[in-house]
């Protein structure tokens, strides 16, 4: 099961993922982020429980990538699950894309 | 700035190295005489010995090697065969060496036995028999080009996978990790295309790759691996030939990324190739990133290994393993120190300084790592000479000799592993006689073997000898006055009693099948690493001898509890579950709880340690010692930590239960938990109060 929390503080968007963000649930992501793309933080919120696979790990590089055409503020938290992607990433030879969404 | 390393020592420490080769090579042709990856193996050895002795102006043992190496140019021109003889004698000069290298010239009393070796090994080189010949080079025959298997070489895979990749099921990091099962790869991913988020088809795959995958492998068997890719992806595989260096640009073209035209005339910039070709959106920097890796793994095959490592004093690994324990320790400060400040930019900037710390913690740990076999690799010899004396006829397996471990572990371990090995051959094993009255085979069955559990490896050595007669063993130990005559034992807990001091004496050594020999001193050795050793037996079928030990001594990673207010740290690899003081059901006599179905013993520390006694609910931490489980009562859980491991110095190192100590965050010591040592003395109140 995914689930993607979203909360208004102040002029920033707060995420919080937890379950797992993959090919069957990646829409439901990107159907919650794109109204508040413009939004001028967007903190992602990874749940240690969260787990991703390359589609999942790909729209994360894909916000990131909007944010920084954007100049727009872009933070990751959650380390656990962090770690684990960006080895995941590290393992594909991603490396960019490791950085990118673990980075912001 | 610190000292280069001495070329003389750097030389000494090569040559060793290149015996212990040369010793498993020989060993390895007397069981398979036609082969010839320890033929070579043994000539490369010595050809190298030779060579670089020569730059010392070490010229007997140059002289000795060379004639050595003579041997083997005949061998491997295959103008003779190896024969059991030959491998005799072999081993023999191959101790020559060893004594040569250490003293430099032949001392005076052993110049004869020397040279009468060398006669005796130049005279078993012996004519081939004509029909021994084409056996003698049995992979000659391999030329199938497009489809061998047994020869290594570097393949390009180029992998496009198609958008519908992710919806039709596909998972391209199993198929990466196949590759990487068949040999080894340098993945490149290409990521660029994808696109922001409001652009992206949220289920379409973006990604592609290039794999350069070394493998003995077959064309089909790499094939194989993507033979469930849908229609519309594109693998390319192509074999990438080394032999001279190659330029950016001659990859690109290659690989039919850029035309030989738009090369040349790209050259003619002074700014590097790659950042043009990316800046005018020729080739993607993806294309450039996986175009130079396989420049660099060119040139790394190239250039035959000889600058890919370098020589490093175990010393200095240990100095930098320490270094990374502090940091480890210090970074957990500043941890704590951003959490009390509430500072969330800080907190954000220490998990990435805590993700690094943790990188340079494992690469540093990685580098201290050793390969088992060079734990085992003694051993063949050893089974072999021993064998011979004794009169018996082993087999011997060595499994999981890749499995690693700490080097400063694996030095330890040699003793100890030498001693029980001794005592398999010498006192389990039976002779062939014995053996075939028996209703045995003639050859004794002896297994080293190691593998990973958790954070601990498990080194087995196992025989298929008499096993151990524990009525003998329980007659010994009341003869001498360890246990009462009416004492209830339980086999595994008669067993246990050839570990204790004062058991083992040569009379008893034949009266229980030896076993007793110097085990206290192994057990004594193995605890020394907190590790621990336990004796399985069955009379008549075999013994195996068990040993736990700890992946690394350096710095580890634990559940840090309070007991009475004490901090502890209890090593996570011996950790299976907490359990919920208030929900676990005790036993009424408090010694037991019932934990998933099993009565498992129950240790309250605070009163082990003596600083109280517990609540009944409190905390109960689960440890496995081997198969035996032990809940171990404390007072508050409050999270993991890694920690460098003190040991507790002369004064204290015999406090019972505790085999080291570790500085927490704040500068206070917490002390780590001995589980071995306290399963065993839980183990033995809870007999008491049956």
């Amino acid at each position: 099961m995914f689930l993607c929390d979203l909360q208004q503080e102040g002029d920033s968007v707060v995420l919080e993922l937890s379950g797992d963000l993959t090919v069957e649930t990646v829409n439901d992501f990107v159907g919650a982020v794109l109204p508040v793309l413009e939004s001028p933080l967007i903190e992602v919120r990874v749940a240690a429980i969260a787990g991703f696979d390359l589609c999942g790990l790909q729209s994360l590089y894909a916000l990131a990538e909007s944010r920084r055409r954007s100049n727009g503020a872009l933070v990751f938290t959650g380390e656990e699950a962090l770690r684990r992607f960006a080895a995941m990433a590290r393992f594909a030879g991603l490396d960019e894309l490791s950085a990118a969404s673990t980075n912001g | 700035m610190a000292k280069s390393m001495d070329p003389r020592a750097l030389f000494q420490e090569e040559a060793e190295e290149l015996l212990q080769t040369l010793e498993s090579s020989l060993l390895g042709l007397e069981d398979d005489p036609g082969n010839t990856e320890h033929l070579n193996s043994a000539f490369r050895a010595l050809h190298t010995i030779k060579g670089s002795a020569t730059m010392f102006a070490l010229n007997a043992l140059v002289g000795y090697a060379h004639r050595f190496e003579n041997v083997f140019v005949s061998l491997r021109e295959g103008n003779a065969v190896v024969t059991r003889d030959l491998v005799d004698q072999s081993l023999a000069a191959r101790d020559i060496l060893v004594l040569l290298l250490r003293t430099g010239e032949i001392p005076a009393d052993v110049a004869d036995q020397a040279e009468a070796v060398m006669v005796s090994l130049e005279g078993a080189v012996t004519a081939v028999p004509a029909a021994a010949e084409p056996d003698s080079h049995p992979r000659d025959d391999v030329t199938d080009e497009a489809d061998r298997a047994g020869v290594e070489r570097l393949l390009r895979i180029q992998y496009r996978p198609s958008s519908r990749t992710f919806i039709n099921g596909t998972n391209p990091l199993s198929l990466i990790r196949e590759l990487q099962d068949l040999g080894s790869t340098l993945v490149v991913g290409y990521s660029r295309e994808i696109p922001p988020l409001e652009e992206l088809q949220p289920d379409h795959c973006y990604l592609a790759w290039d794999i350069l995958l070394t493998t003995d492998a077959s064309r089909r068997e790499v094939e194989d691996v993507f033979i469930f890719v849908d229609g519309e992806s594109v693998v390319t595989i192509d074999e990438v030939h080394g032999g001279e260096y190659r330029r950016l640009g001659e990859i690109l073209v290659d690989r039919g990324l850029l035309s030989q035209s738009d090369l040349e005339e790209y050259l003619g910039n002074r700014v590097p190739l790659g950042e043009v070709l990316v800046n005018r959106g020729v080739v993607s920097a993806d294309s450039v990133r996986s175009a130079l890796e396989e420049q660099r793994l060119i040139a790394r095959i190239d250039s035959d290994d000889a600058t890919s490592s370098i020589k490093v004093r175990t010393r200095r690994l240990d100095d930098l393993v320490s270094l990374v324990g502090e940091f480890v320790s210090l970074q957990a400060q500043i941890n704590l120190t951003a959490q009390r400040l509430e500072d969330r930019e800080l907190v954000n900037q220490v998990e990435q300084l805590e993700r690094l710390v943790r990188e340079a913690r494992e690469l540093s740990m990685d580098m201290h790592m050793v390969p088992v076999e060079t734990l085992f690799a003694p051993f063949r010899r050893l089974t072999r000479e021993l064998a011979r004396e004794l009169n018996r006829e082993v087999s011997l397996t060595l499994n999981g000799t890749e499995t690693e471990l700490d080097k400063n572990v694996v030095d330890q371990l040699r003793d100890p592993l030498l001693h029980i090995v001794r005592n398999s051959i010498d006192h389990g094993l039976e002779s062939p006689d014995a053996r075939l009255a028996a209703g045995k085979p003639r050859e004794g069955r002896l297994v080293l073997s190691a593998f990973h559990s958790g954070a601990l490896v498990m080194i087995t050595v196992e025989d298929d000898g008499a096993g151990i007669n524990d009525e003998a063993i329980r007659a010994k130990a009341v003869e001498q006055g360890m246990i009462p005559a009416d004492a209830a034992l339980t086999r595994e807990e008669t067993l246990d009693l050839v570990f204790q001091p004062g058991f083992s004496t040569a009379k008893s050594a034949t009266q229980v099948s030896g076993r007793g020999v110097g085990m206290d001193v192994v057990r004594r050795n193995v605890e020394r690493l907190n590790g621990a050793v336990t004796l399985s037996s069955e009379a008549g079928v075999g013994t195996t001898v068990q040993l736990r030990i700890p992946l690394t001594l350096a710095i580890v990673e634990g559940l840090l509890c309070h007991v009475a207010g004490q901090s502890f740290l209890i090593n996570l690899a011996y950790i299976r579950e907490c359990v919920d003081g208030t929900a676990a059901r005790r036993h009424s006599s408090g010694g037991f709880f019932d934990y998933r179905g099993s009565v498992v013993p129950l240790l309250d520390l605070a009163q082990f340690y003596r600083f109280g006694a517990a609540n009944d609910d409190d905390p109960i931490v689960v440890v496995a010692a081997g198969d035996h489980l032990v809940g171990l009562v404390v007072s508050t859980i409050l999270g993991n930590h890694q920690s460098v491991v003190k040991n507790m110095g002369a004064l204290l190192q015999h406090v019972e239960g505790v085999s080291g100590a570790v500085f927490l965050a704040d500068g206070t010591p917490a002390l780590m938990v001995d589980v071995e040592r306290l399963h065993r003395i839980a183990s033995k109140q809870n007999r008491k109060s049956d």
